[in-house]
């Protein structure tokens, strides 16, 4: 079901200046609204008249709040509610039911508090329900998660983080704080990661764009590569002024403009004029839900071959050695993203361009 | 229905009050003694086929995929050469329900599978979707290994049921590092074989 990964509106210069770290890493399934969607809330008021530690006194309150912090990250659609809704719960019916359940339709449990299902037709989102496991000791509160009382915010938030199309970035090789995991855990609200992908998936601005990689993961891999030219395909030496660090950002860079609709120069000139420290620059638009597209090979050898020149004749950079050439540098760095972005690990995207490095063709991709 | 059934049925679907006894049911991630222990069957097993039909639930219409597993060795429990499980979601036409943490299967999938063996669960597998490990050859040698649900190394039976914002950060791992599927089936044979003496 899972089309491909997405991501990110993580601001350029921190991308760049950051050291190791996580990149956003949102995940969604492909099918998004394309009007509002209706909530329709069965929930009630808390039994015996407790009041929640939140101070809540029904269980739409929390439920309201958490639609409301999703809806401040959305621009083309927002969540509207029906409260205290009497609406005959079902699947298909055409109401987006919220209610609590003592099964998923007629199905048992399996340790989640909460599931979402959504219906989809083609790329539309036409339904949706949540259902909350009335077994459970519940209430609403903020900050780390307490043993036996789970908290209905956290959960129903993270449900319709999945009504909106969002799903589990833990689960397609991303790594990242989030409360679209598959269990928050300790997260109580909204991380940058999950408003990055409520707005790719719904913001006006496109903020939202595809995500590349920790860097740490990417100069893992570039300093692998090095190490398998050198000594799996013994390769010779070849002179070259840009360091590994810097052939794998700019390269990441470069191909991430690209793939964010940017066209060969207008991101050779954003990724000089980060090099050169003279502007931050946004991607050149929002790309298609359904593929991520890299450019064409001779375009990506032609940037590595400028920034070549670049590190040498405007950075005055010493030269040094490396055993893989420019064509095999921004093959194989294209085809580990390649694999990142479709839902491949760090390990299993290196396992894979090692597999085609070695000859065994082009690999599945995770999705 | 008089008023007053009407409230005793709503309270029926009221949650337990807060501040109620700790759930028996444990949520979030399960550790790997925990998925051990609540799976009837743990199988090591390819997916050969799925085929996806509508099914009625009262007033829903539900869309349930069947997967057919070819059975490579049974860890705990019994299970014949061919097993069909059962989950919810899938696609028709151009029709698909999505359903949260219950797992995607595709032909060619080789999976060890923790299966609560319920008849009509939300998923076959213990812990929705916790209790899959996904097995693939690592290229340059060829050797089984095995990755969590999100292709992620697994490197120890440890780090099971460790939550996402809960692992270190900046940690890089790769296929290399995972344990081997044969010792993880040692691993998992070893656990089930101490929980059956343990009972």
């Amino acid at each position: 079901m899972t089309r491909r990964l997405v991501v990110l509106s993580l601001a350029l210069g921190l991308t760049l200046t950051a050291g190791a770290g996580r990149a956003p890493a949102y995940w969604y399934d492909g099918p998004r609204w394309s009007s509002n969607p209706v909530m329709s809330l069965q929930f009630g008021s808390v039994s015996n008249g407790v009041t929640l530690t939140d101070g809540s006194t029904t269980w739409g309150q929390p439920a309201e709040a958490a639609m409301a912090i999703w809806n401040q990250y959305m621009d083309r659609v927002q969540f509207r509610v029906i409260r205290d809704s009497t609406a005959s719960t079902g699947l298909g019916n055409g109401v987006n039911n919220a209610f609590w359940s003592s099964s998923i339709y007629g199905r048992s449990w399996e340790s989640y508090a909460g599931y979402a299902l959504w219906l989809s037709s083609g790329s539309a989102i036409t339904e949706a329900d949540v259902l909350m496991n009335n077994q459970l000791s519940w209430n609403s509160y903020r900050g780390n998660a307490r043993s036996g009382v789970v908290d209905f915010r956290r959960l129903v938030m993270h449900e319709f983080g999945h009504v909106i199309g969002l799903n589990h970035p833990n689960d397609h090789g991303q790594s990242v704080a989030a409360v679209m995991n598959s269990s928050p855990g300790n997260t109580d609200t909204l991380t940058a990661d999950d408003i990055s992908g409520a707005q790719y998936l719904y913001s006006v601005g496109g903020s939202g764009s595809v995500s590349f990689p920790a860097r740490n993961e990417s100069l893992d891999f570039r300093t692998q590569l090095e190490t398998k030219y050198r000594d799996g395909l013994r390769r010779g030496n070849s002179t070259t002024y840009v360091d590994t660090e810097g052939d794998i950002v700019w390269l990441s860079e470069y191909f991430r403009y690209r793939v964010n609709a940017c066209s060969h120069t207008q991101a050779q000139t954003r990724v000089f004029a980060q090099i050169d420290n003279t502007g931050t620059f946004g991607v050149c638009g929002v790309v298609s839900s359904s593929s991520v597209a890299f450019p064409p090979r001779n375009e990506s050898l032609d940037f590595r071959i400028a920034l070549e020149a670049k590190y040498r004749d405007e950075l005055r950079r010493g030269a040094g050695q490396t055993s893989v050439d420019n064509e095999g540098d921004v093959v194989w760095i294209q085809e580990y993203l390649r694999y990142r972005v479709n839902g491949c690990s760090h390990a299993v995207a290196i396992d894979k361009v090692f597999a085609q490095i070695d000859g065994r063709g082009v690999q599945a991709v995770c999705r | 229905m008089g008023s007053s059934a009407v409230t005793a049925a709503l309270l029926a679907l009221l949650p337990a009050v807060a501040f109620a006894q700790p759930p028996a049911l444990d949520l979030g991630t399960l550790t790997f003694d925990q998925l051990a222990e609540r799976a009837a069957t743990i199988v090591v097993s390819t997916v050969t086929s799925r085929r996806s039909e509508w099914e009625n639930y009262g007033a829903s219409r539900l869309i349930v995929t069947k997967v057919t597993l070819a059975v490579e060795q049974t860890l705990k429990g019994s299970a014949p050469r061919t097993l069909v499980v059962e989950v919810l979601g899938g696609t028709i036409g151009d029709q698909t329900l999505h359903v949260s943490h219950v797992p995607s299967f595709k032909v060619g999938d080789r999976d060890v599978l923790f299966l609560n063996g319920a008849l009509h669960a939300v998923s076959p597998v213990v812990g929705s979707d916790q209790g899959r490990f996904r097995v693939m050859n690592e290229a340059a040698t060829g050797n089984a290994r095995i990755l969590d649900a999100g292709f992620t190394p697994l490197v120890s039976t440890a780090d099971i049921g460790v939550s996402a914002e809960a692992r270190p950060t900046g940690l890089v791992r790769s296929m290399a590092d995972a344990v081997s599927l044969s010792d993880f089936v040692t691993l998992v044979r070893d656990r089930v074989r101490a929980l059956e003496r343990r009972q």
